[in-house]
């Protein structure tokens, strides 16, 4: 299934959220000294950022509604979202890593991309393997740095 | 001062300093190019190695270290398109797209003459300009500093495109992202969300990684799910590809001027190499009769950043051994080797340890000769890396 996209408008929109929200959890995030009164404290900076991208991101919906000036991008979905699921792979290996340990989770992730990109040379996955012990095994043997162990173990 | 250079260069001529100057090279550049491993690091891991060498053996293999990083970062920013230190970020913008066209030799090639080039410019200034550079840089105030960072800043209206607006608003998330961690005036926690491992700010290696590496990735697997047959590589290796004559003339205003600016910003303290590359990449696109064909593969976007960065390497010790103060972080760690060696860098050092200060001087001049050599022998080894990419 292919979508059409225009850039100026979605871009917009999405950076005008991401600047609204960012508007909004800086008192949270950032708390200020009650000692020290000065224009420029430490929410300067991230207010003015976020007030620029807001600007902007109206600028980019009025030149997509207003002037008709937009790029379309066509994609297909079913694509995208096979790229979204291998991103969501990789984020599910950062989360295992501390319950399966580095060892595992690396081949569990390695091995399972090249299945994912349907790689059929054996060398591959030989490569990938070996490859993943023995920074294992520099790292825990020689250099005595400790890397993360199944279920903390 | 010219018994001092004759004694400095004598004392060169020594095969154990030959000798570690080149491990320092091959060092530096291993470490350069693996994302996140810099020559800062390389430096500062290796450091310890060289309590039982001489001082000047032991600072010029450090140096070798450093010039080697910044040159190994244009390596896998040409190759793998994730910039192996910060300043090779600005080589990936045209260093990449002239890889991905079958020219991967060739980008290597040009980053490695640049870098060499630009380090022997930095060697030189070193040598003969440190005094009056020194006492112009050290002028520089937070008027100048602030003015600096805005122009750097300016070479996202290089790289935005046909929609400067986009690339407005891509610059001002890569600056909020930067804001994260503790402010340096106020001491206050930004966007940290109570995460101890956040109050530093994000890490070099997350954010190349999140911003090069994952995105390109990506991009792989949605080519891979396109195509009906598994992809090897769609890159063709020419084995023909080179370096020519005419190309290395039509790039050489672009290296001059990118040394000089590079020397500038290397003399000045705190500044380091990202800023050089970019400022000297916007400059040459700015004054480049074809600055349309900058983000598809220009030579000049290649030279021009390399120039820079190999540039700020030597002149960074303008303001250490003069005034001493470090002209960059590798040049702060730098400070360590010297105090370590009994060196105290600083107005005195020069008549107090003058013999040994121009043998480094000249030892980092002849590195980046080596430097040369080195990246040559490996550069027909290094353009097979592309190929191999999945």
């Amino acid at each position: 299934m292919k979508i059409k996209l225009r850039t100026n408008l979605v871009g917009g929109c999405l950076t005008l959220l991401v600047s609204i929200l960012i508007w909004i959890i800086i008192p949270f995030q950032i708390e200020l000294s009650t000692y020290v009164e000065e224009v420029a404290d430490a929410r300067f900076v991230p207010q003015l950022l976020a007030g620029v991208i807001l600007a902007f991101s109206l600028s980019l919906i009025v030149q997509s509604l207003v002037f008709k000036k937009d790029t379309i991008v066509e994609l297909d979905l079913g694509i995208e979202l096979q790229a979204i699921l291998y991103f969501g792979i990789l984020v599910f290996y950062v989360i295992m890593v501390n319950y399966l340990g580095f060892l595992i989770s690396c081949i569990a992730m390695g091995l399972g991309t090249l299945l994912f990109l349907r790689t059929k040379e054996k060398k591959y996955y030989i490569i990938t393997l070996l490859l993943f012990i023995s920074i294992y095994y520099i790292f825990v043997g020689i250099l005595k740095v400790p890397l993360p162990k199944m279920m903390g173990v | 001062m010219l018994s001092y250079f004759m004694d400095g260069l004598a004392q060169i001529l020594n095969l154990k300093l030959i000798l570690f100057m080149n491990l320092g090279m091959l060092i530096g550049i291993i470490f350069g190019a693996i994302p996140g491993l810099t020559g800062n690091l390389g430096i500062i891991i290796l450091l310890p190695f060289t309590f039982t060498m001489d001082p000047a053996v032991a600072i010029i293999f450090l140096m070798a270290i450093y010039c080697g990083g910044e040159f190994g970062g244009s390596v896998s920013s040409i190759l793998l398109g994730t910039p192996g230190t910060n300043s090779a970020a600005a080589t990936l913008i045209d260093g990449y797209p002239l890889a991905q066209k079958g020219f991967a030799r060739k980008a290597l090639l040009i980053a490695l003459t640049a870098s060499t080039i630009g380090g022997i410019a930095s060697s030189l200034s070193l040598l003969f300009l440190a005094p009056p550079l020194a006492s112009f840089t050290i002028n520089f105030g937070p008027p100048e500093y602030f003015a600096l960072s805005i122009f750097g800043l300016s070479i996202i209206a290089g790289i935005s495109g046909k929609n400067m607006t986009k690339g407005i608003i891509a610059g001002c998330i890569g600056m909020l992202i930067a804001t994260v961690g503790m402010d340096d005036i106020s001491g206050a926690y930004r966007f940290t969300f109570g995460n101890l491992n956040m109050m530093r700010g994000l890490s070099l290696l997350s954010v190349l990684t999140g911003v090069f590496a994952i995105p390109n990735i990506l991009e792989k697997v949605c080519l891979n799910l396109k195509s009906k047959e598994i992809l090897r590589s769609n890159i063709v290796v020419n084995k023909k590809d080179t370096l020519t004559l005419k190309e290395f003339k039509q790039i050489s205003p672009t290296i001059a001027k990118s040394s000089i600016i590079g020397i500038i910003i290397g003399a000045i303290p705190g500044a380091g190499t990202a800023i050089a590359a970019f400022i000297s990449y916007n400059e040459a696109r700015r004054s480049s009769k074809t600055p349309e064909k900058f983000g598809t593969g220009a030579l000049e976007g290649v030279a021009a950043p390399e120039a820079a960065n190999n540039a700020v390497t030597a002149a960074s010790l303008i303001p250490l051994l003069t005034l001493g103060i470090p002209g960059s972080p590798a040049a702060a760690t730098l400070i360590g080797a010297f105090l370590l060696h009994g060196m105290v860098p600083g107005p005195s050092l020069f008549r107090e340890q003058g013999p040994i200060v121009y043998t480094i001087m000249i030892g980092i001049l002849i590195a980046n000769i080596f430097m040369y050599i080195q990246g040559r022998a490996l550069a027909g080894f290094l353009q097979r890396l592309q190929v191999y990419q999945i």
